[in-house]
This record gives structure tokens, C-alpha cells and sequence, in this order.
């Protein structure tokens, strides 16, 4: 039985983790950099070991470190989280190798999904529909074979994943031109140069599927989420079930995941994404062999807690869930609050917290990883916390939502809460009418609107009022003194 | 003295007309009147402008001011910085009292080193609580007023060692 969990990981996902781990009474292990020393994940774990690092990130991938920290601190699994180390087949290993219990799948299949086309030759190989695509390193014939493939068309890095390294190319000038330059950018990120060549898919849906497997060929799923709305190749907003979808799509699309996942002999929680287009045809992107940014949207219509069901896996080896007992209710949005300016191209924005007060209420939960008096730099990912929202229905999910990102006070680093709040409250999203390139369709309509008279005249006066001079000038005259009265009664 | 503000690089000036029977000033030269009332916590309060009712949440930071209104946020620039002197200068050591009240609770102690916006004391005032914070980092010289003693306007509560003494 674990007892001990350390988590590789900072920000919400640790909080998060960490939660799961007091409630099942595991002892709980944080790891930090100095600069986190006053991070809450690093109060909130029962302990704490102090990684060192030249630069900050480092110290979260410092695989000879982490492990030391696990044995020394009697940690007996190790969770990565997400990001980080997650994907890294080599830790996977090594935490394996050190007699400890990584919270995840197998080495072996971290490192073929980790590969964008020896996962997809997999998934060709056990049946699941794949996107139109060509891989051949000489140009020449590349260029001649994507014209029967047809324009236009997405360069993908094989290293890549989460966005990162790809490219659109409209024409054959062009396919020539941006493919020399995403090899060398591939080569530079990933180490690896290699690219290849898919059809784009227009207005395309990004769906993907939650799924569990015990590593022996056994495996289910936990249902769909929607995860359309991105900037930057990035979810920002993810939903569960994914709206107007039809009902037999979703049940193809779910087998397919479990299909995959059967055939991968998968071990723990993974998520299979697809991409689905106007015509209902879906295709295979890849699999994350990890927990998702976004899992609670389907901790919150399934009712189970997703890291509860890691430990309970990477401990036994089983399954201990049902396909029947899992069932969708009701409907659940999350939106990540993101240290970012979107009005001027989603910059990432650093500064201090210096007021944080968060909304609450029965259908509200906040996956949350800052504090009052924190610095935001720039050494982290942007994304702060999340936001997630469980109603009935998803009208009742998108109204509720409304209301929390109007509640949700965040001040000191600009933050895209209000920029959220336009797309949730924008008609097209309402109607469920989503495709990844819905932010750049609409990227006018989401723009703030400039403030009435009376709104600006109360900002103004509000900022006046905060400072101490006009607080001054306004109480210092002794009549108002008298005018109140008794100052303490 | 009117207080100019810069809200996205357009500048306001505020100049107070008169305070009572309501508090009226000139934003930008149109009258508005408006009222005050704090909630629990020194960041919140409810202000009324022209008979329109706002939450107010805001949180100083240097010379910017941050308002949170109605689910949006604005950055407020002070233009002249010495109005909010008290608060941005680096090397003040007094924390004073903007209005009479009562002490309720200190939250550090002679010879304690705190951080730039830890709690030092928390006053009552007009029926409100105020926390009030640290405006740097430091260490407590003295502590002036105890816990269920009243002061007067602009009363020092506590005073911070220099900072070139604890260098």
C-alpha cells in the first residue's frame, strides 16, 4: 500500500495532487525551488525538500535530485503531474529503476507516443483512423507527393506535441520555405529535426477522450472533452460533454480511445485526442500518457476523482472502475486563468499578487496554485489556476461561469479573466458552434469594449480614492468628523 | 489639490468640490457625486457614483492603482507619485493612522522581521476593521499603541528600524 507520494511538480497541479492525497490519508511530498519556498504547494504538503537549481525550472527536471529527495523523504511513488518530466520516458525509467513506483504508464509507451509518427504508424496499426499524411525526408519528392495530398496543409514536428513546432502552409512555395524552417526549429527545441506533412483539416473540433488501462490490455474510458477554444495551439477553455455532438459520434470516438488504449497494453490515466471535422470524420492526433490540464472537467460530470483512481492504479495494478458505472452529469466548464494580456497577443505578463480573492459557490471549484504576495516571473508557465464550473446544463454551466470570472479578483499581474468572460458570453460559444479556430474568427467581436462615462468616472474616483493624499483631502475636514458623529459606537 | 491619473496613457484629473452634505468632485472637470462605504476589508469597499452602486476591489502597487469593477480590471497610474507617498516610498518607517480609532490586534511583535505587505496591526475605524501592512520589508523598532487603546489621526502605530540601521 503507498504511503508516501512525492510529487514532481509545483503550481495547482501540486495543490491539486496534494488534496487527493490528505483526503486518501497518503503523506504527501512537495518538492521546490527557492524561489517557490513561499509557493502553496509548498505549505500545503505535509513536507518539503528544497531542490537547488541556477535557474528555477531546472530544479523540477533535475531527474538525479527528485529521485534523492524521493528516497530520502520515503516517498514510495512519485506522481510527475503534468508538463515537467510527465512525458519523459527516461524518468519514467528511472524513477522504475530506483525501486520507486512512477505514477503513470510504462517507459515503452511514454516513449512511442512520445513521438508524434511512431504514435500515429500505432494507432494506424491498431485500427484508428489517422489524418491524411506524408512523411518523407527528401523535399523534392515531399513537395511532389503533397500536391496529391492537396493545400493546405500543416507541418507537424515528430518530437512535437501540445502545439509546439507546428506550421500551416497554403502552397507549394510556401510548404518549401516554412518546412526548412521547421526542421531547424524542431532541431533546436526538441533536439530532433524530424517533420512530416499532414492534410489540414478545416474548422476543425479537438475532442479527446479520458481513459484508464491496467497495463494488461484492460481499459476504459471517461467519456469526452471539448476542447476547441485555444490561442496559440493552447486550450484555454474545455468542456465535458462536448456540445452538438452526436450521440453515435461520441460513442465512436470513446471505443476508438479504448481501442487504442487496449491495444498500447496502457497503464494508468492517459487521454486520447482526435480531431473531428465538419463531417463528423475523426482522426488520431496523439495520446498524452499523463494527467490532463484539463481532467477536472471530467472529475466533475463523472464524479470521480481522477488521482484517486492514479494512486489506486499504480498501487494495485487494477482497475477498480466499471465502463457501466461511468456515467456523464450534468455539464462542466473549465477556463484556465492565465498570467497573459490577450488584447495584445496573449503576452505573457509577470508581476505580484497583490490581492487574490476567489469566487465561491456549490457549482465553483478552483484548481488554484498562487497566494497573496507571490511573484509571477517569467521562469513558469503562464496559467495560474483554473476555473471550473458544474451545472445541470450547459446553458446553467456557461451562466454560472459567467458569474465567477465576474467575481474572480485576481490584482497585480494582468491576468485573461475578463477576456475569458467574452468568449463564454459570446453567441457563437453559447450555440456550442466550436472549432479550434473560433478565438481568431471572432478575435474582433472579443475585444474589450471601452467604458461608459459613469463606469470610467467610478474607476477614476475608486483609484483616487485608494491613494492616501485624496483619502486625506477627502476626510480631513473636521465637519465631517461632526457630520458622522461618534466615530465609535 | 487636484490629483491627476493616467488610465491607458489618457489623462483625468479629480478636484474635490465639496464634501459636504455629499462628497462631490470634478472628474475631468463634470461634477459627479459619490460615496464611499468600506466593507470588512481594507481592499473591498462600495462606492456610489451619481446613484450608480459599485464593488470595489483594489490593491496598490507603487504608483499604479489596480480597480477591479464589475468583473474588469483597470490599471490606474498616479501621475504625481508623491500622493501616494505613504505608501510607495521605499525608506518610511512610520506606519500611521489615516483616522482616529481603536487598536484590535497587533500581528508581529518588537524585533520582528517582516516582509513588504505583511500584516502589522489591525485597526477599527468608523466601524470598519482595516488591516494595515507592512509598505516594505524591515524589522519592528517599536510598537506605539497596544491592543484596546485608542489613537488619534495620523498617530504613529508602529515604527520600522531604519533601513540603513539593518544593513
Amino acid at each position: 500500500m503507498i504511503q508516501s507520494v512525492l510529487i514532481a511538480n509545483r503550481g495547482e497541479i501540486a495543490c491539486r495532487i496534494i488534496a487527493t492525497l490528505r483526503r486518501m490519508r497518503i503523506t504527501s511530498i512537495a518538492v521546490y525551488h527557492f524561489d517557490d519556498r513561499r509557493a502553496p504547494h509548498v505549505e500545503l504538503a505535509d513536507a518539503a525538500v528544497e531542490l537547488t537549481a541556477e535557474i528555477p525550472s531546472a530544479a523540477y527536471l533535475d531527474v538525479p535530485q527528485l529521485l534523492a529527495a524521493a528516497t530520502q523523504s520515503g516517498a514510495q511513488a512519485i506522481h510527475p503531474g503534468y508538463g515537467f518530466l510527465a512525458e519523459n520516458s527516461g524518468f519514467a525509467r528511472a524513477v522504475t529503476d530506483a525501486g520507486l513506483i512512477f505514477v503513470g504508464p510504462s517507459a515503452e509507451v511514454i516513449e512511442i507516443m512520445g513521438d508524434k509518427i511512431r504514435a500515429t504508424d500505432f494507432a494506424i496499426s491498431a485500427g484508428i483512423p489517422v489524418a491524411p499524411r506524408i512523411i518523407n525526408d527528401d523535399i523534392a519528392s515531399l513537395l511532389d507527393e503533397v500536391d496529391t495530398l492537396g493545400y493546405p496543409v500543416l507541418i507537424k514536428a515528430a518530437a512535437g506535441g501540445g502545439g509546439k513546432g507546428m506550421k500551416v502552409a497554403d502552397n507549394r512555395e510556401q510548404l518549401r520555405e516554412r518546412i526548412a524552417v521547421a526542421r531547424s526549429e524542431a532541431q533546436r527545441y526538441f533536439l530532433d529535426g524530424r517533420v512530416y506533412v499532414e492534410r489540414l483539416i478545416e474548422r476543425p473540433r479537438h475532442i479527446e477522450v479520458q481513459i484508464f488501462g491496467d497495463g494488461k490490455g484492460n481499459a476504459i474510458h471517461l467519456f469526452e472533452r471539448e476542447c476547441s477554444i485555444q490561442r496559440r495551439f493552447q486550450k484555454i477553455i474545455e468542456e465535458s460533454p462536448a456540445p452538438n455532438l452526436d450521440p453515435a459520434v461520441r460513442d465512436q470516438i470513446c471505443a476508438a480511445a479504448v481501442k487504442l488504449t487496449s491495444a498500447a497494453k496502457y497503464l494508468n490515466a492517459g487521454t486520447v485526442e482526435f480531431i473531428l471535422d465538419q463531417d463528423n470524420a475523426f482522426y488520431f492526433l496523439e495520446m498524452n500518457t499523463r494527467l490532463q490540464v484539463e481532467h477536472p472537467v471530467t472529475e466533475q460530470v463523472t464524479g470521480f476523482d481522477l488521482v484517486e483512481e492514479q494512486i489506486h492504479i499504480a498501487d494495485s495494478g487494477l482497475l477498480r472502475l466499471k465502463q457501466a458505472d461511468v456515467v456523464q452529469r450534468g455539464h462542466a466548464i473549465e477556463c484556465r486563468i492565465c498570467a497573459e494580456q490577450p488584447d495584445d497577443d496573449f503576452r505573457p505578463a509577470t508581476g505580484t499578487v497583490r490581492l487574490l480573492r476567489l469566487p465561491e459557490g456549490d457549482e465553483i471549484r478552483i484548481d488554484n496554485g498562487v497566494s497573496e504576495g507571490q511573484e509571477i516571473g517569467a521562469a513558469f508557465d503562464s496559467m495560474l489556476a483554473k476555473l471550473i464550473v458544474h451545472s445541470p446544463t450547459r446553458e446553467q454551466a456557461i451562466a454560472t461561469c459567467i458569474s465567477a470570472l465576474r467575481d474572480y479578483v485576481l490584482l497585480g499581474v494582468a491576468v485573461n479573466i475578463e477576456f475569458l468572460g467574452r468568449i463564454v458570453r459570446h453567441p457563437v460559444f453559447q450555440a456550442g458552434q466550436l472549432h479550434t479556430g473560433f478565438i481568431p474568427e471572432h478575435i474582433d467581436e472579443l475585444r474589450a469594449v471601452p467604458l461608459e462615462q459613469c463606469d470610467l468616472d467610478a474607476v477614476l474616483l475608486a483609484a483616487a480614492l485608494a491613494t492616501d493624499s485624496f483619502k486625506r483631502d477627502v476626510y480631513e475636514i473636521p465637519d465631517l468628523h461632526a457630520a458622522i458623529g461618534h466615530w465609535r459606537n | 489639490m487636484p490629483i491627476k491619473l493616467l488610465n491607458m496613457g489618457q489623462a483625468h484629473e479629480i478636484e474635490i468640490r465639496s464634501r459636504l452634505p455629499n462628497l462631490v468632485c470634478a472628474v475631468d472637470g463634470r461634477e459627479v457625486s459619490i460615496a464611499e462605504a468600506q466593507a470588512l476589508s481594507r481592499d473591498c469597499s462600495f462606492i456610489t457614483v451619481d446613484g450608480q452602486h459599485y464593488q470595489v476591489w483594489r490593491a496598490l502597487d507603487g504608483d499604479m492603482v489596480w480597480v477591479h469593477i464589475a468583473g474588469r480590471v483597470f490599471t490606474i497610474e498616479l501621475a504625481n507619485p508623491s500622493a501616494n507617498a505613504n505608501l510607495s516610498d521605499e525608506t518610511e518607517n512610520d506606519i500611521c493612522a489615516d483616522m482616529p480609532g481603536l487598536v484590535v490586534e497587533l500581528h508581529s511583535s518588537v524585533g520582528a522581521t517582516i516582509a513588504a505587505g505583511d500584516p502589522l496591526v489591525t485597526i477599527e475605524s468608523m466601524k470598519m476593521q482595516i488591516v494595515l501592512n507592512a509598505p516594505r520589508a524591515g524589522v519592528i523598532d517599536q510598537i506605539h499603541h497596544q491592543p484596546n487603546t485608542t489613537f488619534d489621526k495620523g498617530a504613529v502605530l508602529v515604527s520600522l528600524k531604519p533601513s540603513s540601521v539593518q544593513s
